[in-house]
């Protein structure tokens, strides 16, 4: 059986969006599928995306050189917009606005939503009814482990300002712990690394807050593993994020924010991370507590853990939807 | 520097296109340079497909990520619109144009199908001229974009091996290699049927992912109605390692297109491994690098003159051997490397 996974991406951005159609093409060629991925281009700058939407219609994925594609799974917007007769539509985004692709969702033969909060989303602003909520998951979760009760709060995501790893910095100037804070990711734009540098600076945080760029998927482990606890603090987002899964998969607490979104759908709030409101001392004093009660975390961090199949979240959920 | 390279995909089909673009993305990151490769799927059937993705790719925007240069290899990718951009064209559309009137045509000679090559050939009149500077990789392209589109080009770069390196000599074993994907535009079959006529005790290995089953299925019926099962291998993929040693250990190597543009990694290989290659009078590109007698033999493309050509190297052992240090020397005189190429494409 052929599968294309098709999806948009921005050229030289690291992220989740990637990581998804990545993981499901190796998911899915680890099963004994022959997997292509296609990653069409997409213009981030640009609020309208009517040609690109038009210019993914227009590509033929029904066949390729004469080989028949039997399934097509599209995920990111517009990509929905590509015909195909057995096409299924793994929707992981929530845009305020729908995409133009929207309309020809309806002819996907099922639609999952990545989190109840995309589902949600769908149905009001075009009153489309998904088949149901599939939760991405993590590729060889195994990598993930907890080693150590360590001296840090760990956040591993792009540096975007949605991402509010300022309001995680200026956190750090209310606590009294001597704990630290790590933060890990490709900034985009890359000048919002500086200004977060700028701001450690300024708090005069350096001994406390530190900004490790980009680091690998190896290196993202082993922090994990010796982190105290995690922090996922996006502004609304659409899903639960990989760095919640990670956390989780280490048997790590995750912090978020009542405003976070996706990532309240699986941390409830005292019994595997806390949720608190969006304010840097609230967040503070949440570093402070879990830090000053290192069994409870330890608790925490297994339920974390134990979340994970309570959704229901794994591969086989995820293929028994999208190929079955 | 921040450089997109932008490519098509016939998901499911790896070829030189992709090697190439995958070759050059290394290259440039070994440099210090950002690279992200960005493919667009093509399909070119039915032919009114074709124009539907010419517009696609015009219709997408490149610019994502802030590329301070985009490098495009084949069509229709060099029609995505930007400001900075090279093309170091692999080819054309060829249907469109040196392979219309053969076999291999494609695209219908009817009114709406000339109709559709006009089309592509406007496309290519107006978008390849926006392009800040044109490479070719081979003499050949150069020439038919001078001769159909009257349009000039910077410079020939050879297309040189990712990792050369590897490839080395062995042994003057006893069959011929022929590694391509198989393809009737790659001819295998006509290998196969000359095997037919051969009298000595050599062999032919073909090795290479069929891009149509039904080519596969062809081949192993033409094999099995010679009765050459003895003779003929056909092994399917195999790795980079597996080629350079069955190059290694090859008597000498075939390649044997139908009026390729460029010489081919095949070619490449046989010589880094000091094996001369045979190749076809209308095979296109090979004969800018293969002389005839000299690194290798161009012969005449029937499958009785292919096999009295196997049969003349094989009787000939030293001068095989002579042969394959010279094919060795082509690659120097040509000064295939991609020092050269960066200079130019980047510079």
């Amino acid at each position: 059986m052929r599968i294309v996974v098709a999806s948009t991406y921005v050229p030289f951005r690291k992220g989740g969006e990637l990581t998804v159609v990545h993981h499901l093409a190796a998911a899915l060629s680890a099963r004994a599928y022959q997997v292509e991925t296609v990653l069409v281009p997409l213009d981030s700058q640009r609020p309208a995306i009517m040609e690109e939407t038009l210019a993914i219609r227009s590509l033929d994925l029904t066949e390729s050189s004469g080989n028949k594609i039997d399934l097509l799974i599209t995920l990111r917007t517009p990509a929905h917009a590509i015909r195909h007769p057995n096409k299924v539509a793994w929707c992981c985004q929530h845009h305020r606005r729908p995409g133009f692709d929207v309309c020809y969702l309806p002819e996907a033969r099922r639609i999952y939503a990545t989190s109840k909060a995309v589902a949600k989303r769908l149905k009001q602003s075009s009153d489309i009814d998904v088949h149901g909520v599939v939760y991405p998951c993590l590729f060889q979760p195994e990598r993930f482990h907890s080693a150590d009760f360590g001296d840090y709060f760990l956040y591993v995501s792009r540096l975007y300002p949605c991402k509010r790893q300022a309001l995680a910095i200026q956190a750090m100037k209310y606590v009294r712990s001597p704990f630290r804070l790590v933060l890990a990711g490709q900034a985009e734009p890359a000048a919002y690394a500086a200004e977060l540098q700028r701001l450690v600076r300024l708090l005069d945080l350096e001994d406390r807050v530190q900004l490790l760029g980009w680091v690998s998927e190896g290196e993202k482990a082993t922090l994990l593993a010796n982190a105290c606890a995690a922090l996922y603090l996006p502004t609304d987002a659409d899903s639960c994020g990989y760095a919640t899964l990670e956390a989780f998969q280490a048997r790590k607490p995750v912090i978020t924010l009542a405003d976070s979104g996706g990532p309240t759908e699986v941390i409830e709030d005292a019994f595997n991370g806390l949720i608190v409101e969006p304010q840097a001392e609230a967040l503070a004093a949440a570093m402070e507590k879990l830090w000053a009660a290192k069994m409870k975390a330890a608790l925490m961090g297994r339920n974390a853990f134990d979340t994970i199949r309570l959704h229901n979240i794994g591969w086989e959920r995820v293929l028994e939807a999208l190929v079955a | 520097m921040r450089i997109s390279i932008a490519n098509v995909q016939a998901p499911f089909v790896k070829g030189g296109a992709e090697y190439l673009a995958d070759s050059l993305a290394q290259k440039l990151e070994e440099r210090g340079h950002q690279v992200a490769c960005v493919r667009i799927p093509f399909k070119w059937y039915p032919p009114q497909t074709i124009l539907e993705h010419v517009l696609a790719c015009r219709m997408l925007r490149i610019q994502s990520g802030n590329p301070d240069l985009v490098i495009a290899l084949k069509f229709p990718a060099y029609v995505l619109p930007f400001a900075h951009k090279k093309v170091w064209l692999l080819h054309q559309f060829r249907q469109a144009y040196e392979l219309w009137g053969t076999p291999h045509q494609g695209i219908p000679n009817t009114p709406e199908g000339r109709r559709i090559r006009d089309m592509i050939m406007q496309a290519d009149n107006v978008y390849l001229r926006e392009a800040k500077e044109i490479y070719t990789n081979s003499r050949i392209v150069a020439r038919r974009l001078q001769h159909y589109n009257g349009i000039g080009v910077n410079g020939v770069l050879y297309p040189p091996l990712l990792r050369p390196e590897i490839y080395r000599c062995a042994d003057f074993g006893d069959y011929f290699f022929y590694p391509s994907r198989l393809n009737s535009i790659k001819r295998q079959a006509l290998a196969i049927e000359a095997m037919r006529f051969v009298k000595s005790g050599f062999r032919l290995v073909l090795a290479g992912k069929a891009d149509q089953e039904l080519y596969l299925d062809d081949l192993r019926t033409l094999v099995k109605q010679h009765k050459l099962e003895d003779r003929v291998t056909l092994l399917g993929w195999i790795s980079e390692q597996e080629k350079a040693d069955l190059m290694a250990n090859c008597y000498a190597a075939l390649y044997i297109p139908y009026d390729e543009d460029s010489y081919g990694y095949v070619t490449l290989e046989a010589f880094h491994s000091a094996k001369p290659v045979i190749t076809l009078s209308d095979s296109g590109g090979t004969d800018e690098v293969i002389e005839n007698g000299v690194n290798g033999l161009i012969l005449p493309p029937t499958a009785e003159a292919l096999a009295a050509g196997m049969e003349e190297l094989w009787s000939a052992r030293q001068r095989t051997v002579h042969m394959g240090q010279a094919a060795q020397a082509t690659l120097e005189r040509h000064n295939i490397r991609w020092d050269h190429i960066l200079e130019r494409l980047v510079a």
